[in-house]
């Protein structure tokens, strides 16, 4: 399933001045705080080695399913399975199109989105990271197919209350918050500003 | 317990092995072995010279499932005798390889090993032991925590595996300390709104949270972090900062100063393999063999223990000063606004793997935050449990989804080079709470296939492979250990289905970790 690759574990057997007169040979700079693992990986990141590939084989799923979950408050982690029999159909109809959908709703109960976003995929696809919507209060991710003018859901997702920067930015950072002395001896601020920049950095 | 109180809290990632009698010595296991001679048994002996010296301490321990099992278990004992004998027969080598300067510091390590053995014996080998003695005694608060290192969020609609492994956390729990429980640490922290009936079903009386899970709640926290929150139920929630944490463990923190052992010198890491002989198995990754004489200075310089202890008396006190003038502020402050609370409290989370592989002056730093606290009137070192005997009066808040890890929420968890093990362990997941339902009422071998698959997936549950493969600390090792059990799982799986089995690769298995020996597959139901 897991090809290994001899890489790293090469590397972790030389010494210390072994790796340092290789991170030379290729460039790669050294941390200031020494670190072996740093170091080999910057090596083999060099070298353009990973220290495995992937070919984990599906059929071990064998279903068709699908998966959400959570990476940070706005990005979800969205990864599905086609069972073989599903596949060999599609890949049967070369004019097929898969995508998923992320279908907004306003509240857990309702039965109609009030908006949907399609991404595109690939039959060979299993996973994909996903920006929320700001809206998104509620999500439901469904894995569809297009055939010949027919749209069908191959699977969905249960419906998820998404938590997101906006949500915490608006409701959870209020002004007295900001000014309360409380609030700044627990370290309030820092815990802000690095909610700021990731939220920024999404968005730049 | 005072006015104000510092909650000193130790954690430490799960350990696992996939052979307890494997006769090599592996990293993973000369790991824990340095997680003995350098942190616990340091720590029982610092206990020992504050109680001869009359200062108070309090402390509370994270203790994994897995590292109690390792600590009972008879062979792994006789191979920490063992280990230590080889450092002593590496010390007496290395007194004859080592450059003269290095002569006093080979003798300190030599000492320092000899003496560990000795400690070691005279506690009959049984660290568990001491650990229950300082728990009966009051002064060690034991934490139970997760079967293995699950992060909960990402298991936040299948509830039954956030049972599981709670349950069987729990169970093991009182099988070694036979105490009532007190508090669960969520590994990493990791938070999710339904994690606070998981606990408070189980008679979990408290946890801890990062603290961007109460300070970003809606609500307004009233003492921010120098109290505990309580859930809408009756489970309460101490906050740690992990700003505190780096300023001890960060790249700018204390630990970095120049003249603290640096882990990176230890000959294991430098010296030709053939000097190493037969210390270093051969053709393996190189590991830590204990002996390290440089400090982290640049250009670096041959390490002076006095100096180091010099330095450690003064950064324990320096930010145990910053602690108390934050919780003298917030007194001063909530005094001044009539909201003066009981008590106030400030957590301190220290991550032990930290020690090893950033700050082994770790242990003297715990000590000599005790001893500084002498300097200090009107607070004191406590227990959580001790902290929330008025639960009903903490305020009510419902956190926010957040953890200890990545940039706040388990980022490095789901990351690009971790993300292929999701589907896998998702799968395997859906598939246990399938099976367990189904079969609830076999018996003979399809028993054992079950109660393997549970303990396969508790395994590759472990978050600790995600971290290990996302941080490049062994990928290879991580990816290969998590196929391993998924494949286990699923072959077990497949033979419930088929009604054939190898028996001799089950009972295998079944032998294979002691570690959950016994495990009931019905945790999932």
């Amino acid at each position: 399933m897991v090809v290994l690759n001899d890489s790293r574990l090469e590397l972790a057997k030389k010494s210390n001045g072994e790796l340092l007169d290789l991170s030379a040979y290729g460039e790669v700079s050294s941390d200031v705080v020494f670190n072996r693992n740093a170091l080999v990986s910057s090596i083999l990141e060099t070298l353009g080695k990973t220290s495995f590939s992937l070919l984990y084989d599906v059929n071990i799923i064998n279903s068709t399913s699908i998966d959400v979950v959570f990476r940070d408050l706005n990005w979800i982690f969205v990864s599905w399975s086609i069972s073989a029999s599903v596949t060999r159909s599609l890949r049967e109809i070369s004019s097929h199109k898969l995508f998923l959908r992320i279908n907004l709703f306003s509240s857990e109960d309702k039965k109609k989105p009030f908006d949907f976003i399609d991404f595109s995929v690939n039959i060979d696809d299993t996973s994909r990271y996903i920006l929320l919507p700001h809206n998104a209060q509620f999500f439901r991710v469904d894995l569809i197919f297009y055939i010949n003018g027919i749209f069908d859901i191959l699977v969905l997702s249960d419906i998820f209350k998404s938590h997101s920067y906006s949500d915490i930015l608006e409701k959870s950072i209020s002004e007295n918050k900001s000014v309360s002395t409380i609030y700044e001896l627990s370290e309030f601020l820092p815990l802000v500003d690095n909610l700021l920049k990731n939220h920024n950095e999404m968005f730049s | 317990m005072g006015f104000k109180n510092v909650v000193l809290l130790l954690s430490v990632q799960q350990l696992f092995f996939n052979d307890l009698t494997e006769e090599n010595v592996s990293a993973s296991k000369n790991d824990f072995f340095n997680l003995l001679s350098d942190v616990y048994i340091p720590l029982f002996e610092s206990f020992r010279r504050l109680e001869r010296q009359k200062i108070p301490y309090k402390i509370s321990l994270v203790i994994p499932p897995v590292m109690c099992f390792l600590l009972e278990n008879v062979k792994c004992r006789d191979d920490y005798i063992k280990w230590l004998d080889a450092k002593v027969s590496l010390g007496e080598k290395e007194l004859l390889r080592a450059e003269k300067i290095f002569q006093p510091i080979i003798f300190e390590i030599l000492a320092k090993y000899k003496k560990t053995k000795e400690l070691f014996l005279g506690y009959s080998c049984d660290l568990l032991k001491i650990f229950r003695e300082y728990q009966n005694r009051g002064n060690v608060e034991i934490i139970a925590t997760s079967s293995t290192e699950v992060f909960f969020p990402h298991y936040f609609d299948l509830k039954k595996v956030l049972e599981a492994q709670t349950k069987l956390g729990l169970n093991l729990y009182k099988r070694f300390f036979s105490k009532e429980i007190e508090g669960f640490y969520l590994p990493d922290m990791g938070y999710c709104d339904e994690v606070a009936a998981v606990l408070e079903k189980n008679s979990v009386n408290y946890t801890f949270l990062d603290s961007r899970s109460i300070l970003l709640s809606e609500n307004f926290v009233e003492n921010g972090i120098f109290s505990p929150i309580r859930f809408a139920n009756s489970l309460v929630a101490f906050a740690a900062s992990d700003i505190f944490h780096d300023e001890i463990f960060g790249n700018k923190g204390f630990c970095q100063n120049h003249v603290y052992l640096d882990k990176n010198s230890d000959i294991g890491f430098e010296l030709e393999r053939n000097e190493l002989e037969p210390f270093l198995q051969p053709d393996t990754a190189r590991y830590e063999l204990g002996y390290k004489y440089w400090n982290k200075s640049f250009p670096r310089q041959p390490y002076d223990k006095a100096a180091a202890k010099a330095q450690c008396k003064k950064d324990a006190y320096s930010f145990l000063a910053s602690k108390i003038a934050k919780l003298n502020e917030c007194e001063k402050f909530l005094e001044s606004q009539n909201k003066l609370p009981e008590i106030i409290s400030l957590v301190i989370h220290l991550d032990v793997n930290k020690f090893l592989d950033r700050f082994l002056e770790g242990v003297d730093f715990i000590e000599e935050l005790f001893i500084s606290s002498s300097k200090f009137s009107d607070f004191s070192f406590e227990c959580p449990k001790n902290l929330i005997k008025k639960r009903w009066k903490l305020q009510k808040i419902h956190p926010v989804n957040a953890a200890a890890t990545g940039f706040g929420y388990g980022e490095n968890l789901i990351s690009t080079q971790n993300n292929w093990m999701r589907p896998l362990i998702r799968k395997a997941s859906e598939r246990m709470i399938d099976i367990a339902g189904r079969f609830v009422q076999e018996s003979g071998f399809k028993v054992r296939l079950l109660d393997v698959a549970a303990k396969e997936l508790l395994l590759a549950q472990s978050s600790l492979l995600q971290k290990m493969i996302y941080e490049g600390n062994s990928p290879d090792f991580a990816a290969q250990y998590f196929v391993e059990c998924i494949d286990n799982f699923t072959r077990a799986y497949d033979a419930l289905g088929s009604n054939q089995v190898d028996t001799l690769w089950l009972a295998n298995l079944e032998s294979a970790l002691e570690a959950f020996s016994g495990l009931d597959f019905r945790l999932f139901l």
